[in-house]
């Protein structure tokens, strides 16, 4: 079944039930009609966010890309703020933004600030590598032409950056609609620092128990990201073809459905608008030489000031904090403990289902077809949605450690699962004539040829769950349920409890000083050996 | 010093084909024959006239009476030939002597490279690397470990 | 007789159109025979060659093997692959080590084995190697090694040498005539595709000649040459020329 037609049919699906929810009088039309204000709110932060990052992400990018003195401290730069937990950011932005820009403003700003960072890294990436990237022949021929300039920025660097970035674009929005929710639910705990967004509809209509409002606003998010997908990003990956180096011409019309005319036409003309806007402020700077110098070095100085004013704030938290330890600090390591216990079981769990059904799927032509547009749909729905329902369900029985780990669970599978299929994918037919020809099957094929196949892909799917799973846990570990705060002891706990129960500078960095550290380490001794050996080992060739 | 960049299955492909022409052939109809460009073919020569198996007089490739016999031979007898072949060649005498020296007889990858660097003037030590350890692997001398990054002495047998 | 082609023919599906790929071919294998197929692109070789090794079911007709319909995995038919088809995370002999294993034989027994195989290719010294430190010609001694290493009594092989420089290619060809000679070596027949008309005259004893799509048995010839052949050898030159007149 062509997935365009299947997201048609489950948002036609969704608004109906709404409606017959409606119409069948379990909801009121003034609650209702509170979905759309909220989920315009919820969007025009993502876009926000947005904007932000791709204008930093072009800025960043293109420097890097094009000044080797800045190059050799902004990569390692950005692959330091990479690592840090997002979600890990936001107690810590809040404050930050809090003391600068009282009441909900500052809380605004930091949500969107928190979306911003769960996309810019990833885009600056994605520039520095498009432009790193353009085959030597293009950018010789551009050379022998004479290309310079503005030019140059527009027939040769921003196109360049395209293909990526759309891509880039997708995931980030992807992983956007995760902290988004996040950012709306967590606050949501907080009276004074309540953000009104479909985070916070999902979390009041369900705690105040009208769960047919809650699904409402779930189908309403649920809509809006398939409509995207629809309309937005499908077509846009086929326009963003036209500028990718190796036109693979086996690409099939795809399965979207909207790929007509217009929407062509109309992306093309933002483009182009885009690219001009771009050019001209180009031709601005580099025209006049005292507005160059003017721009270079404010742009430089205020580089420089961002990073010296937070390094100072930092500097100065995390003395104080060493030299007047808050009493909290020894909990940490102790808290960490546990929620890397919450994401082990959340894993393991992961790992036993993920991996059969990867396998299934990746051989199996028929089920293939049907399963994975289900399972694509249904994976762009951000995990933490549904986390208002898990909590009400949960707190019946009274066990939060469950809802937490089926909450990290959700978070972490569809990252393995996709990457498992992959990975079963790409052993080649020859590979399986082998083992068909030679008898090797049943236990033996498992061990010997598809696990082994399946290793980088498994490691790269573990270290995105795993990223994804300490996000999660921030928000798993601390709920505020009908006025009462609920709580699993762990450094999500520590973080949240600090930052809205009683604010603590102190603990808040110490926390995500500690949490980030845990990562590094995971990481260094870990993940990036396995990493490693999966390059190399088990690399298969193409 | 100018090492060949071919690999010694090319080389004995290469004799092979000097004795179906009788023992002695015109590079150029060789080249032509098997569709070779000139940068396929002399690397082959060249790493055949090293190995002592022909000589070269004015663009004819003649067989060596070595490299007659050798041909006579099966795969497993061919194999005894080509490690006494390999040792006498300079750059593999030297790299043997260092792995004799060391202490376990071992050396580290980057070391090799090294040595290559100073023997061969090139930018690209890691494919003489590759073509040096093909050499020394077909003929039982000296193996590497990819895991653990290091060139051993191979024992004989 | 080991294998009988028997009214086998196959038809695809694309696009919703039906191709016959092979039409009614009909042949067969006997002890000492060294076939090789030969046809031009698109002729249906390969998928002939898939069939008769059971890899796939023929739309028509039956390939028998020693009496049996033919098994994907019967383990007296080995195959040999025109990429390798080598296993990345496994060394040279652990890749042949896996057939055995495929079929019961005991850890101890596979070592000895194996060892024994690599040496009759000549890869002794390459045991712990991984096949991304190989060359292209290496890569293909570990797929024949492998393939007899299961002791098959036929050895089919798909256009084994195109993926080789053509030195390398010479070497591996009488190199595999050597093996084919020794009494005590499997296999007992070999059939190969190829579309190189010299190289199937320079190792077939019998060349069985596949028309252009549909494929269709245009004749099948034996090639009656003494070993070692030559390729300079005017004879040489009049049977591949007379294969040629054959196929075109």
């Amino acid at each position: 079944m062509k997935k365009g037609h299947f997201i048609l049919a489950v948002v036609f699906f969704l608004i109906a039930v709404t409606f017959a929810f409606y119409f069948f009088d379990y909801i009121d039309f003034p609650d209702l009609s509170l979905i759309p204000s909220y989920a315009a709110a919820s969007f025009l932060r993502m876009s926000l966010a947005y904007f932000f990052a791709l204008c930093f992400a072009l800025s960043y990018g293109y420097v890097a890309a094009t000044n080797k003195r800045a190059r050799s401290f902004m990569l390692p730069f950005l692959d330091i703020l990479q690592s840090i937990p997002i979600l890990g950011f936001f107690p810590a932005a809040v404050l930050f933004f809090i003391s600068h820009i009282h009441g909900r403003p500052g809380v605004e700003m930091a949500a969107i600030f928190l979306i911003f960072t769960s996309m810019a890294w990833n885009l600056a990436f994605g520039v520095y590598e498009s432009l790193t990237n353009i085959p030597k022949e293009i950018v010789e021929a551009a050379n022998s032409f004479g290309l310079r300039g503005w030019q140059r920025l527009e027939k040769l660097t921003i196109p360049a950056c395209v293909p990526k970035m759309v891509y880039n674009s997708i995931i980030s929005w992807s992983a956007g609609w995760f902290f988004l929710v996040a950012s709306e639910i967590i606050s949501a705990g907080s009276e004074s620092y309540k953000l009104p967004g479909i985070g916070s509809f999902l979390i009041e209509s369900t705690y105040s128990g009208k769960i047919a409002l809650m699904l409402a606003g779930l189908s309403a998010l649920i809509i809006i990201i398939l409509l995207l997908e629809l309309f937005i990003w499908k077509p846009m990956q086929s326009w963003a073809d036209r500028f990718s180096y190796d036109y693979r011409g086996d690409k099939k019309p795809g399965d979207f459905i909207f790929n007509t005319r217009i929407i062509k036409r109309s992306f093309h003309f933002i483009f182009k608008a885009f690219s001009r806007v771009m050019v001209s402020l180009y031709i601005i700077f580099h025209k006049n030489k005292i507005f160059e110098a003017a721009a270079k070095y404010s742009g430089y100085l205020t580089l420089a000031a961002a990073i010296g004013y937070i390094l100072y704030l930092l500097l100065g938290s995390v003395a104080k904090v060493f030299l007047d330890l808050p009493p909290g600090a020894y909990s940490i390591p102790l808290a960490i403990a546990y929620s890397f216990l919450r994401l082990g079981a959340a894993y393991i769990i992961c790992i036993l289902w993920t991996i059969p059904v990867a396998v299934y799927i990746a051989r199996n032509k028929k089920a293939s077809s049907y399963l994975m547009p289900i399972m694509e749909v249904t994976a762009s729905i951000p995990a933490i949605a549904l986390f208002p329902a898990i909590v009400v369900i949960f707190m019946r029985y009274g066990n939060l450690e469950l809802a937490s780990i089926l909450l990290v669970l959700l978070g972490m599978q569809w990252y393995m699962l996709f990457n498992l299929i992959s990975g079963v994918k790409s052993i080649s037919n020859d590979l399986e004539n082998v083992a068909l020809s030679y008898g090797i099957k049943g236990k033996l094929y498992w061990k010997k040829v598809i696990l082994p196949a399946m290793f980088p892909s498994f490691v790269t799917g573990s270290i995105t769950a795993w990223g994804g799973g300490w996000n999660t846990l921030i928000v798993a570990e601390y709920i505020t349920f009908n006025g009462n705060v609920y709580h699993l002891f762990g450094i999500g706990y520590l973080l949240d409890r600090a930052t809205f129960e009683s604010p603590d500078p102190g603990m808040v960095i110490l926390s995500v000083l500690s949490m980030s550290l845990t990562i590094i380490i995971l990481n260094k001794l870990i993940w990036q050996p396995l990493y490693r050996k999966a390059l190399t080992k088990y690399k298969l060739e193409v | 010093m100018i090492f060949p960049k071919v690999t010694i299955s090319e080389i004995i492909g290469l004799l092979e084909a000097v004795n179906d022409a009788g023992g002695v052939e015109d590079a150029a109809r060789l080249a032509g024959d098997f569709d070779l460009e000139l940068d396929e073919i002399l690397p082959s020569i060249d790493g055949a006239e090293l190995l002592g198996f022909v000589e070269v007089k004015n663009g004819n490739i003649e067989l060596t009476a070595d490299a007659k016999m050798f041909l006579e031979l099966g795969i497993r007898d061919r194999k005894k030939i080509i490690r006494d072949k390999v040792k006498g060649v300079e750059l593999i005498k030297e790299l043997r002597n260092r792995l004799l020296e060391s202490d376990e007889q071992k050396m580290k990858k980057g070391d090799a490279l090294k040595f290559i660097n100073n023997n061969i003037s090139t930018n690209d030590s890691e494919s003489y690397f590759r073509i040096i350890i093909n050499w020394t692997r077909h003929a039982g001398l000296i193996g590497y470990n990819s895991d653990a990054e290091e060139i051993c002495l191979m024992a004989e047998k | 007789m080991l294998t009988e082609i028997r009214g086998v023919s196959k038809t695809y599906e694309s696009d919703g159109n039906k191709i016959l790929a092979l039409d009614n071919i009909n042949f067969q294998v006997d002890d000492n025979d060294f076939i090789c197929i030969v046809g031009p692109s698109g002729c249906g070789k390969s998928t002939l060659l898939r069939i008769i090794v059971g890899l796939e079911k023929p739309t028509c007709g039956e390939v028998f093997f020693k009496g049996e319909v033919i098994a994907a995995d019967n383990p007296k038919v080995a195959m040999v692959f025109q990429n390798f088809a080598l296993f990345p995370w496994f060394t040279v002999k652990e890749n042949i080590k896996l057939a055995l294993e495929a079929l019961g034989i005991k850890e101890k027994e596979q070592d000895e084995i194996a060892g024994k195989y690599i040496k009759a290719v000549g890869l002794d010294g390459f045991e712990r190697v991984y096949p991304r430190e190989l060359s292209g010609g290496m890569k293909q001694r570990v797929g024949f090694a492998r393939a007899l290493a299961v002791e098959p009594v036929l050895l089919c092989m798909d256009e084994p040498f195109s993926s080789l420089d053509a030195l390398t290619s010479q070497n591996l060809k009488d190199d595999l005539l050597m093996l084919w000679a020794e009494k005590n070596m499997p296999p007992d027949a070999v059939i190969m595709v190829t579309h190189n008309v010299e190289e199937a005259v320079y190792l077939a004893n019998r060349i069985i000649i596949l028309s252009r799509r549909p494929g269709k048995v245009m004749a099948d010839l034996k090639i009656e040459l003494p070993r070692p052949r030559n390729r300079k050898d005017p004879e040489f030159y009049r049977w591949v020329d007379k294969v040629y007149s054959l196929i075109v």
